[in-house]
């Protein structure tokens, strides 16, 4: 009895060995068939965004406002591998930065791969963006939009993949975002009937014109001896967060605004031909407690100069601020004349 | 009868599993799969890569300052660091202060001890959270046998104060290295056996304390790993002069006989560290860059 188990252990046993030889049916005919797919992905993406003349626009939201997003305008040189960025937070500094289009994990990727503004939003956070990596997944490439997806989402434990950002090609009436610095108080004549004058600021709110209004307000100059201890409030800078860079020194003028039961004067950065409400760490008036009162009051942390008219003594200055589409959503104009 | 279907069961199992090598094609002889940088055409090379060229032709180090996922992983936050820091860091800390010192002083410690990858980043290293303002470790690359990196990049500046502040503690984070490749050994560990500080205790050591206590620096105390790591930085920091006074002043024979052993496993690999601070003093100090 025990040896006929045990020969028929053995025989099961042996069965069971040979059974488990067998090959599965997984294939890799799909990948045998389409060998270049990746790569013909990435050129497509490659050839998509050489092809945008004044480059992609990205919208990131931030965390100070739901409605109005921050645009980012990004070239692509793809015979250097040059980057160039330009967004309202600060003026781009004049150094060199590059990207890669690579196929080296599998998928499609557009990496920003040295220090940029791109990778210091990602350092800075969620105040200033919704970045979370300064590499990203090419999730889409059509005609006109380039889908980018950031690589990572946040902190070690969080899911891979973060929020996907559809590019459109810039419009061309974004002069604000070409080389010519308009709207610029160092330049000279520029503050000539606008700094120190009270002026007025009519604000219109696209979506919800119950909000619009005007207030009183006005540009004055920022001395020289201020400046120091404004620019290191600048959460950008290397010597207050040494993982970012990118922008070039900041420069600031005051603007006044209502503030609780008074008229205060905050300090915007203006870069870019923008005034960039963004709070700062530390520094002046532009700091956390008054730039947060600013961006929740009024519902916009940003605005994009389009245009300067002077007529006389008159000047008439077209602000904008855009949401998640590149839509005007806010507008501004100011007036010198009371 | 038993005898033959073993025999051929022997031969069938060793046949019959034999699969196809290469599921997904041919390996292509001339992509470098083991490369953790994406080839870039010569083409596209900017000042840098011209450089880093060199640099790998003259002394086998693969310098990256380009990130992509090949290079960081996922659970790991660094910054790349800033185009226009990395240009002079690279010509001026890892050329000339680093390698070629190291290659015309040292060559036996040089060619048997130099990591064949080097990662420049911008920011230090940020644990959990890239955005996490705490920075902790200066290079945090270093537990990798073939690999070591330095965070501040971004900071670079010639400065002499900057420029000895960080060979130093590139021989530091190097002193990890070689403390993973070969092992600090048995008895370095058991010299202060329970007399390490920890973590919440080496903050609030004086030098002088953690010196009396066997300890080159407070941090040294902190655990085994930086007990070595310290004792090389301090040898490359201060003159012979100046350790021989430590041992001294504070009489710790702890203290001393992880000198000796420490000065010894160098001497053993090609370079007296006391020399070794003779030359990275005279290449910050006396040349001007």
């Amino acid at each position: 009895m025990r040896k006929i188990l045990y020969h028929l252990f053995f025989f099961v046993g042996s069965i069971v060995l040979l059974a488990s030889c067998e090959k599965d049916n997984i294939t890799n005919a799909y990948f045998e068939d389409n060998t270049e797919r990746q790569e013909k992905v990435a050129k497509e993406a490659k050839e998509m965004l050489a092809s945008a003349e004044n480059g992609w626009v990205m919208m990131v939201k931030t965390g100070l406002n739901s409605d109005v997003y921050t645009p980012i305008v990004l070239k692509f040189d793809t015979v250097t591998n040059r980057l160039y960025v330009k967004t309202v937070y600060g003026e781009t500094a004049d150094t060199e930065s590059y990207f890669r289009i690579t196929t080296g994990t599998g998928a499609p990727q557009l990496i920003f791969t040295t220090g940029s503004i791109m990778s210091s939003l990602y350092r800075v956070g969620a105040q200033a963006s919704d970045i979370t990596d300064h590499i990203y997944n090419i999730v889409g490439v059509s005609s006109d939009t380039v889908a980018i997806q950031c690589y990572r989402s946040g902190n070690v434990y969080a899911k891979e993949g973060g929020v996907i950002y559809k590019m459109f090609k810039r419009p061309v009436d974004w002069k604000w975002a070409d080389g010519e610095n308009y709207f610029d108080f160092n330049a000279s004549g520029f503050g000539t009937n606008v700094l120190g004058t009270a002026s007025r600021v009519q604000l219109e709110y696209v979506n919800s014109p119950e909000k619009n209004r005007t207030i009183a307000s006005g540009f004055s100059a920022v001395a020289a001896a201020n400046l120091s201890t404004m620019r290191n409030g600048f959460a950008f800078q290397i010597s207050r967060n040494i993982g970012t860079g990118g922008f070039a020194p900041t420069n600031y003028v005051f603007f006044r605004f209502p503030y609780l039961t008074t008229n205060y004067d905050g300090a915007p950065i203006f870069a870019n031909n923008a005034l960039s409400f963004l709070p700062q760490p530390a520094g002046y008036t532009n700091n956390v407690t008054y730039m947060t009162y600013f961006i929740n009051t009024f519902n916009f942390h940003y605005l994009v100069c389009k245009s300067v008219v002077r007529t006389g003594n008159n000047v008439k200055m077209e602000f904008e601020a855009y949401d998640k589409a590149g839509k005007v959503i806010v507008k501004a104009t100011y007036d010198n004349l009371l | 009868m038993k005898k033959i279907i073993y025999i051929f069961l022997s031969v069938l199992l060793l046949t019959a599993c034999e699969k196809e090598n290469y599921p997904l094609g041919e390996v292509d002889e001339n992509v470098d799969y083991f490369s953790k940088r994406t080839v870039k055409p010569q083409s596209e090379w900017n000042e840098l890569d011209y450089l880093c060229d060199s640099i790998q032709k003259a002394f086998g180090v693969e310098i990256i300052y380009e990130y992509t996922p090949r290079i960081i992983a996922g659970t790991t936050f660094f910054m790349p660091p800033q185009y226009d820091k990395a240009l002079p860091y690279t010509k001026v800390m890892l050329n000339k202060i680093w390698l070629k010192p190291l290659k015309e002083e040292f060559p036996e410690f040089f060619a048997g001890e130099t990591p064949i990858e080097f990662i420049l980043a911008g920011g230090f290293i940020h644990f959990n959270n890239p955005t996490a303002t705490a920075t902790a470790a200066g290079a945090g690359l270093n537990g990798q046998f073939y690999r070591l990196g330095m965070g501040g990049v971004n900071n670079f500046s010639t400065s002499k104060n900057w420029l000895y502040g960080h060979i130093v503690t590139l021989y530091h984070e190097h002193a990890h290295q070689i403390d993973h490749k070969y092992g600090r050994g048995f008895v370095f560990d058991r010299i202060s056996q329970g007399k390490y500080y920890g973590l919440a205790g080496y903050s609030s050591r004086t030098e002088a304390q953690a010196q009396r206590d066997g300890f080159w620096r407070a941090y040294g105390g902190y655990a085994p790993e930086e007990d070595f790591a310290t004792g090389v930085e301090h040898m490359v920091r201060y003159p012979e002069a100046t350790i021989k006074q430590i041992l001294a002043t504070s009489a710790s024979l702890d203290l001393a006989d992880k000198y000796k052993m420490v000065h010894q496993m160098y001497l053993d690999m090609g370079v007296d560290l006391h020399q070794l601070h003779n030359v990275v003093d005279s290449v910050v100090y006396q040349v001007n860059y």
